[in-house]
């Protein structure tokens, strides 16, 4: 099947294509869907070898179901997100026991490099408030605010209610501002807003 | 990047995006790796396809009802039967009787028509 043809392929039929032996469907799948699994690990994670190692195992894995794959069970990205988000839990886990080993992040030479640290200690206090936010809470905000998943895909997630989702966030995110408003200065915000 | 207006609303959401652009690129090297998994994943699969495809029924049959091993068992207890069977006049027969015998003992103890005579008796 022709390169171009494949990209206009649902990530379903790509999954089956590739499991078909079709050449190109798994190049097609991995260039679509990387960059936001990689995304939901490293927000998970903070940590880009980690992120790495986690979206290639759930690849792998990706591959490996690809033969038992119903197009119409599931969709794709529902399962990565949900081993991505199992693989992730597994390494805090093993992070908070101490056996995973601590990786420091590469300094960015670039020359905005000031600028970017202030980007970074910004996004640092995004995610030192998220973490100090109830499990439920800080979940249901990650996936809407930093993985981009609706309502309803979270509802399923979680297993709770479209309406519970929302009382979440909107809980989550006033706690977020409550924490963020002593942060101001490393937010670079000086005013008296949050 | 700009911060719009600080409200606290847009203050979190342009907190939000920067968190979303702080993700770094993945990198090529990872693109390599995932796609070569890929094509690993497929290469065993179809070893496994014709691995099993390529084995005849006979020999399916004899790994299903367990190969070599169950055959050697099948074949050790044949033989101690037909040996049992063919040389046994010597062996003792006595654990036999005696279970036969206790056999009838317990028959004769455990009768249970042994009062019956009386209840007729007793009308």
């Amino acid at each position: 099947m022709p390169f171009d043809q494949l990209t206009s392929l649902s990530n379903n039929a790509l999954l089956v294509a590739y499991a078909n032996g079709t050449k190109g469907a798994a190049q097609v799948l991995t260039q679509r869907l990387m960059p936001k699994v990689f995304a939901q690990a490293y927000h998970m994670l903070r940590n880009r070898a980690d992120a790495e190692d986690v979206t290639q195992e759930a690849f792998v894995r990706l591959w490996r179901i690809a033969p038992d794959w119903k197009q119409d069970q599931a969709k794709v990205t529902t399962w990565l997100y949900r081993v991505v988000a199992n693989l992730c839990a597994d390494r805090l886990r093993k992070a908070r026991t101490g056996t995973l080993e601590e990786a420091p992040e590469p300094v960015d030479p670039s020359p905005s490099a000031g600028r970017r640290l202030q980007e970074q200690s910004r996004v640092n206090a995004l995610y030192q408030a998220l973490d100090a936010l109830p499990e439920r809470q800080r979940q249901a905000v990650s996936m809407r605010h930093l993985d981009g998943l609706a309502n309803p895909e979270i509802a399923r997630e979680l297993e709770l209610s479209v309406e519970a989702v929302e009382s979440l966030i909107s809980r989550g995110k006033q706690k977020l501002k409550a924490l963020l408003q002593n942060r101001k200065t490393a937010l670079g915000y000086q005013d008296d807003t949050f | 990047m700009t911060h719009s207006e600080h409200t606290p609303d847009n203050e979190l959401e342009d907190l939000f995006n920067s968190a979303r652009q702080a993700v770094p690129v993945p990198s090529d090297a990872l693109y390599e790796r995932i796609v070569k998994a890929s094509a690993q994943q497929t290469a065993i699969r179809n070893q496994q396809t014709n691995g099993a495809a390529s084995t005849p029924w006979w020999r399916q049959l004899w790994q299903d009802i367990g190969g070599m091993p169950s055959f050697a068992g099948l074949t050790a207890a044949a033989i101690l039967g037909v040996w049992i069977g063919a040389f046994s006049d010597g062996v003792s027969t006595t654990s036999l009787e005696f279970l036969a015998v206790q056999a009838a003992d317990e028959t004769d103890f455990l009768d249970p028509f042994l009062g019956l005579d009386f209840t007729y008796l007793e009308g």
